[in-house]
């Protein structure tokens, strides 16, 4: 459902700063996927979601929703932004409204939707998010850091995307409200049956929850693979910059001194589950 | 006097929320003392009160009650200060809002200039803070050209400037990517065992806060806990019912103990963890063939 | 893209202009206005290309670079252009419905153009060559003798610093809340007038919160640095006259006794 053919960017083309972001990438999502991305700063991820809602357009190749070729001067892109839901990076910041009901129903009544279906779309939404009844009344600006967090999120939401795109959503929270949120983006996942992809910088959430993900490096796809792959190439990701999550670090090391594991684990889960007969027998 | 920069004593801080009339207590009766050289990790979820404590250190807050002191100096004394300030140097979280000057080495000049401390002393000063950063090479650039852990690298030389006793670093690296989180570490650790600098970091991060020589755990106010990582990071339940994480590492072992093992519980990193079930792995001497595929 | 923004933008050299001390740059660029609008024939302007020409080959800045400063206010120098053209009464040499050329008009409009662009010129070439900090600290130091009657020359060089500062931080979030807007289907580019700037709200709120939050937290920042004004404040660069400053006196006064005298010989267009 969503397809990038031969995709390249470069940035302030034809300037003296000319800088190519994306080069050449290809790739195919299905529909219900839980993708998560992972690369360094400047490796290209930041301007591949925006290119998926249409907020940047490539230089070449072609991003194709649903079948939609975005370039296609019959496609609206407000209508892909509708099916294309993006939270940024530090979502927070574009709270505005006096009520956090009315920042959420936003974007619903951008879509043209009435008062009463916008709103009815809105409560649903935080209640996804795990927003109280009580705090819609609020002014965004008296919630909590994660609470506001939360609430923009509900504010992507609530326009019912088919996919939905985070970048960073943990940034700077702390692990109980970094749990909260990947908790209920894992809940929209199953329930709504979205497409997820997930931008983090920390492998361990990734892990945690993707079904494939995708490593990018120098504006190229380097990897795009299920998790226990992905993570069987410890040095690889090293050499580019990334790490593996601690556990796999573990075990890459006992069986790197003869002990006989599988490569590529990633939960602290599976490693008991393997080392327990190792141990006990 | 002893060898402690920072000594804080009872202290309590409360405010008053202007909406609604309340007074919140934000910090309740805090004891804790920070050495000379050491490094010190003040952990907490977010809310706990720990950026708070922070702010006492160096008088932009002051106790409602009880005393925070500086080098013996109360920090309630304000014609202190100033004194205050230049010993205890602080680093906060966004990197974009703590820059002054449009030029690298003109930020870090700021507070030298601020102190009345002649031109050729600044120029020594500047150089090499910039120098233990290693930014040298950037001094002539603008800030919104750098990268975060490069700005958050000029925003500690800024304050080194200052020539301070404790460096203390309010969630440093929350806005970093991990890359510039190594940068910042690595400066930080390179400021402590080289330099001799005293740090307190206060951080969310656990795999931060098992570099530092001493941990305390702030949750409502009070002190949590408080030890070596050693002490601290294996007690996986408490951690986790005052909102915080433990490493991978640790966590493995107390499963595996929770299961009758006896390990030692006091493992921090991969390399650790991997030594010891690899000792015990050879002990039992367990015919490894075929259990890959199990 | 907002970024692409070059009016006023600093062009870093080594260059006799670049040398300068900001205070003399400054002070010249104020005997250039006024050497501007004293011109009163074509003569005048030739001069004031030539001196011009020199300046910029001098400073060795592109002059391609500084004529591209001059884009963003086209508009404004059309709409001056044609102004004058149409409105200036006299000899008519030109005219259709409601539309008169003169030929006054035609001189007039020439030379408010030119005027207008020279004085751009004039101080882009100022901002080009002037870093930022050296240009406030040139005005902090031009006004501290004001200091006395209550002008708080301190205060205001620091805030244009700090603006100075901020501007590519605050250009960054802006791009960052727009496209964020746009992502929940807000319309930033269509519609008439009014609702063109309702859709601004959605974008200025979070801006202005923001910039809040940042003068907060930059305020406690300088704090912690023991900032306390401009009282016994020393700088890691201290201004000081040279040699070149004189020069560059004597080059501004050559242009404004050729300016008189060519005013006096050629009198007014």
């Amino acid at each position: 459902m969503i397809k990038l053919e031969n995709v390249s960017y470069t940035y302030m083309q034809g300037g003296s700063f000319e800088k190519k972001a994306l080069d050449n990438v290809s790739l195919e999502i299905k529909s219900g996927e839980f993708i998560g991305i992972i690369g360094h700063t400047g490796s290209g991820k930041s301007t591949m979601i925006q290119m998926l809602n249409g907020l940047i357009k490539p230089s070449l190749g072609r991003v194709i929703i649903d079948g939609d070729d975005l370039s296609d001067k019959k496609v609206k892109l407000r209508d892909v932004r509708f099916k294309v839901g993006l939270v940024m990076q530090y979502p927070e910041y574009q709270l505005f409204e006096e009520t956090v009901l009315k920042d959420i129903c936003f974007g619903p009544l951008n879509m043209g939707l009435p008062q009463s279906e916008a709103e009815d779309r809105a409560k649903f939404a935080a209640n996804m998010v795990g927003l109280s009844e009580s705090l819609l009344d609020k002014s965004p600006f008296d919630l909590s850091g994660g609470q506001k967090r939360r609430a923009a999120i509900a504010g992507v939401l609530a326009m019912e995307p088919k996919i939905l795109i985070l970048d960073e959503p943990t940034a700077g929270l702390d692990p109980a409200g970094r749990d909260e949120i990947l908790t209920k983006i894992r809940d929209m996942h199953k329930r709504l049956n979205l497409t997820v992809l997930l931008v983090s910088h920390s492998m361990e959430d990734v892990a945690r929850l993707a079904d494939r993900i995708l490593v990018m490096n120098s504006g190229a796809v380097e990897m795009f693979d299920m998790p226990s792959k992905v993570f069987g190439k410890g040095r690889r990701l090293e050499e580019i910059g990334l790490t593996v999550p601690q556990i796999t670090k573990v075990m890459d090391r006992l069986r790197s001194a003869g002990i006989q594991i599988e490569d590529g684990i990633y939960t602290t889960g599976d490693a008991y589950r393997i080392l327990l007969p190792l141990l006990t027998k | 006097m002893t060898d402690n920069i920072i000594s804080i004593q009872d202290l309590i801080f409360e405010y008053k929320d202007e909406d609604t009339g309340e007074i919140n207590r934000v910090l309740n009766g805090i004891n804790l003392d920070v050495h000379k050289g050491e490094f010190l990790a003040v952990l907490g979820h977010n809310g706990s009160g720990k950026s708070t404590l922070a702010k006492h250190m160096n008088a932009i807050l002051t106790p409602t009650s009880g005393k925070v002191f500086v080098h013996g100096i109360n920090t309630s004394d304000a014609a202190q200060l100033f004194e205050i300030r230049r010993r205890v140097g602080m680093v906060f979280q966004n990197p974009d809002n703590q820059m002054v000057a449009t030029i690298v080495e003109e930020d870090v000049a700021f507070a030298p200039e601020n102190l009345g401390i002649d031109r050729d002393e600044i120029r020594k000063r500047v150089d090499s803070a910039l120098e233990i950063v290693g930014m040298t090479a950037f001094k002539r650039h603008a800030p919104h050209m750098l990268s975060g852990g490069q700005k958050q690298r000029v925003a500690i030389a800024g304050v080194l400037a200052m020539k301070p006793e404790v460096l203390v670093m309010d969630e440093p690296t929350a806005m970093l990517d991990p890359s510039g989180r190594a940068e910042i570490m690595n400066t930080v650790k390179k400021l402590n065992r080289e330099e001799g600098m005293t740090v307190v970091l206060i951080t969310h991060y656990m795999d931060e806060a098992v570099q530092a020589d001493r941990t305390v755990v702030v949750d409502n106010g009070s002190i949590a806990m408080q030890g070596t990582p050693k002490e601290i990071f294996p007690q996986v339940d408490k951690l986790k019912e005052l909102g915080l994480d433990t490493p991978q590492s640790t966590y493995l072992i107390y499963m595996l103990n929770k299961h009758g093992f006896d390990f030692d519980p006091a493992v921090l990193d991969d390399e650790n963890c991997a030594r010891i079930l690899l000792e015990r792995l050879k002990q039992h001497n367990t015919d490894l063939e075929g259990v890959a595929h199990d | 893209m907002l970024k692409d923004i070059t009016l006023g933008q600093y062009f870093p050299g080594s260059s006799f202009i670049h040398k300068l001390d900001p205070r003399t740059k400054i002070m010249i660029m104020f005997a250039y206005v006024v050497i501007v609008f004293m011109i009163q024939n074509f003569e005048g302007y030739i001069a004031l290309t030539a001196f011009l020409a020199v300046c910029v080959t001098v400073s060795k800045i592109s002059p391609k670079y500084l004529i591209k400063g001059l884009k963003p206010i086209l508009i404004f120098i059309v709409f001056t252009g044609l102004f004058n053209l149409f409105l200036t009464s006299g000899t008519i040499v030109w005219h259709w419905w409601i539309f008169t050329i003169t030929k006054e008009g035609i001189s007039f409009a020439a030379f408010m153009v030119l005027r207008l662009v020279f004085l751009i010129l004039g101080t882009s070439l100022l901002t080009l060559t002037t870093s930022p900090i050296a240009l406030t600290d040139g005005i902090e130091h031009l006004l501290s003798p004001f200091k006395k009657i209550g002008v708080p020359a301190h205060e205001i060089a620091m805030m244009m610093t700090i603006a100075l500062r901020f501007i590519p931080t605050l250009l960054d979030e802006t791009d960052k809340i727009m496209k964020a807007q746009s992502a929940r289907g807000a319309s930033l580019d269509s519609g008439n007038i009014l609702s063109r700037a309702k859709a601004m709200v959605p974008i200025l709120i979070p801006l202005f919160i923001s910039a809040f939050r940042r003068a907060d937290e930059l305020a406690t920042a300088m704090e912690c640095r023991c900032y306390r004004g401009g009282e016994n404040r020393t700088r890691l660069y201290e201004l000081k006259y040279s040699v070149t400053d004189g020069l560059g006196w004597l080059y501004t006064i050559i242009l404004f006794a050729l300016i008189i005298s060519l005013n006096f010989v050629f009198g007014k267009f």
